[in-house]
């Protein structure tokens, strides 16, 4: 298991080196000329030498593989630069604010566990019922709805019309600025863990060691619950970690919309301001939380299955 | 002897008891309700669509007129008029256009580049699987819809540039997905079959191989033109995609958000049609999942 979790580990080092090369292209070499364009919309009209000045202060000047090298080895410290707009550290501006993302994509990841696994397997014991045919038609509209609509019409009803909630904002970070947006983030991954749980579900309700245990005189939540859902589990932890790409990006979104004071709101403030060290950071900070709870996810499962450990 | 080599290859390939694997999967699709629901939703989308100019009363973008600002749906307007004094109604027909444009042209790059790459991978193994097995691993790597708003952060706004990221972000699927079919497929004895009648790389690559992962591509693609046009409107939504006065139904959401409470139609409206088309394509796919595998079921 220790040699398992090991080598995982060694996989995320060149997969981290890519998003940081990937991600350092684009917002180096794609945008153009970072110091010019920082002055074009600032100090217009200034002279040579202060360009010249600026880019050497700024490490600029160097070699863009130099100027790379210097980026990752800064980043595995934890330094990714400062922002154009603000000179505020990107990792300080980012820390300010990831508590009120980690708050909504938690709750909303949560959420979307327990109602989602609770639904999928109800439905997947009751097959053909109206629970079963409800949470289906309920599964199918959570992943086509977009998060936004919901979002805005959630406001709409709750806030507008009928003034139960705050519209928008953090407040002092009372629950009720909270439920609307975590409610609109967890639509999604809880309609797919919900299809994921029942699907599964049914598979293993039909195998055989289920049967023995139907046999065995076992009540049926017994079986469901006990016995059945311990295996039916399985694929549902591995979507988990694709479905966390979702809820990541689905922040972007939901804070937005809201106006939550999180990184996806800073992601998407500082794209207007073309601030791109912190988009730079806001994304490859992402990628990383993205890579370590699917680390995690694969370790879980290599620990339920022992089989993975071995491939 | 090589003439029934042929025959059984070609045999082995594309039917089971002398029924095609497609019509017999198009026969299954036919029988689901869910599934002919969504398709026959974004057929009569696709005619909208087309007919666009014949069915809208107004036009998109130039019949726009202050003094109609912000009108309640009505006898003028259908379903309202936003801040500008344009039908909602005829933008959001025009606005089918971008969508379904966005869905196909992205999808029709994913595939394009997906398939090329996954075949090669899976074919030649080796150094070429370890590049692009690599390459999809890492864009992959960036959560769901950010490696689009990363790319179209620098490359700016614009309804071009959100073909090229979302194109982007949706070709490792197809060819992780076309790669490990071929892996599957590459030992079976129809390829070696085809090898042993001098079939050279390029042919037992694209008339051999790939005629075998069509079913497992058509439905990754069906839900692929959903996942590009939601992520298309929520650039839009950001501000980040098609721009304004461009009737794309995300740019048309976000610009109706700041008068949600005196024109909620700004925002319901646009919803509903991304909702519905979306609901459509979901349909469709889990039918054509079903249909295609019915082992799956």
């Amino acid at each position: 298991m220790v040699v398992y979790i090991a080598r995982r580990f060694l996989q995320l080092i060149p997969v981290m080196l890519g998003i940081t090369l990937i991600t350092f292209v684009l917002m180096n070499v794609v945008s153009g000329d970072p110091v010019m364009q920082m002055l074009d919309e600032r100090q217009a009209g200034m002279d040579e030498a202060t360009v010249t000045t600026l880019r050497k202060q700024w490490g600029l000047d160097e070699p863009l593989p130099v100027q790379y090298l210097r980026f990752v080895g800064n980043a595995v410290t934890g330094d990714l630069g400062r922002s154009y707009v603000s000179r505020e550290k990107v990792t300080a501006a980012m820390m300010a604010r990831f508590p009120a993302t980690a708050k909504l994509g938690l709750t909303a990841l949560l959420f979307g566990a327990l109602v989602g696994v609770a639904a999928g397997t109800i439905a997947a014991a009751k097959r053909n019922s109206l629970f079963d045919v409800a949470t289906m038609v309920a599964a199918l509209a959570g992943i086509s709805v977009p998060i936004f609509w919901l979002g805005l019409l959630m406001m709409y009803l709750f806030a507008v019309k009928w003034k139960l909630l705050p519209p928008s904002g953090y407040g002092d970070g009372q629950l009720k600025y909270l439920i609307m947006p975590a409610f609109a983030l967890s639509a999604g991954i809880t309609a797919v863990i919900a299809r994921i749980t029942r699907s599964s579900m049914l598979g293993v309700i039909r195998s055989e060691y289920v049967q023995t245990a139907r046999s065995k005189g076992l009540s049926e939540a017994k079986v469901i619950f006990k016995h059945a859902l311990r295996n039916a589990l399985i694929p549902v932890v591995t979507i988990f970690g694709v479905q966390l790409g979702g809820v990541l990006s689905g922040a972007v979104i939901t804070e937005t919309v809201f106006n939550w004071p999180g990184i996806g709101r800073l992601l998407v403030d500082s794209i207007g301001k073309r601030d791109l060290p912190v988009v730079q950071g806001v994304v490859i900070f992402f990628a990383l939380i993205f890579a370590m709870v699917n680390l995690a996810v694969d370790v879980a499962y290599a620990w339920v299955d022992p089989r993975i450990r071995y491939q | 002897m090589s003439a029934l080599a042929k025959m059984n290859a070609k045999r082995e390939e594309t039917s089971v008891g002398g029924r095609s694997l497609h019509a017999a999967a198009w026969r299954r699709l036919r029988r689901m309700p869910a599934p002919m629901a969504g398709l026959t939703i974004l057929l009569i989308m696709a005619m909208i669509a087309i007919l666009a100019p014949l069915l809208t009363p107004y036009h998109p973008i130039k019949d726009a007129n202050v003094m109609n600002s912000l009108t309640a749906p009505g006898n003028q307007f259908l379903l309202g008029s936003d801040h500008a004094g344009r039908d909602v109604l005829s933008r959001l027909i025009y606005g089918a256009r971008i969508s379904l444009t966005v869905g196909l042209v992205v999808q029709g790059i994913a595939v394009l580049v997906g398939t090329t790459l996954g075949l090669l991978a899976g074919y030649f193994g080796g150094w070429v699987d370890d590049v692009i097995t690599g390459l999809t691993t890492v864009l992959q790597a960036f959560p769901g819809l950010l490696f689009a708003i990363a790319v179209m952060s620098v490359l700016g706004p614009g309804l071009y540039n959100v073909f090229l990221a979302l194109g982007l972000v949706g070709w490792p699927t197809v060819s992780r997905l076309v790669r490990g079919e071929v892996l599957a497929l590459r030992e079976r004895e129809f390829v070696q079959g085809a090898h042993a009648l001098g079939a050279n790389h390029t042919r037992v690559m694209w008339k051999h191989l790939l005629p075998n992962c069509m079913g497992p591509i058509i439905v990754v693609v069906t839900m692929g033109i959903a996942s590009a046009i939601l992520s298309e409107a929520s650039l839009s939504f950001l501000g980040l995609g098609t721009q304004p006065p461009q009737p794309s139904w995300g740019a048309m959401l976000a610009g109706g958000r700041d008068s949600i409470w005196e024109a909620p139609w700004l925002t319901v409206y646009p919803g509903i049609a991304i909702f519905m088309t979306i609901l459509a394509l979901n349909l469709l796919g889990d039918g054509l999942r079903d249909a295609l595998d019915p082992r799956l079921k």
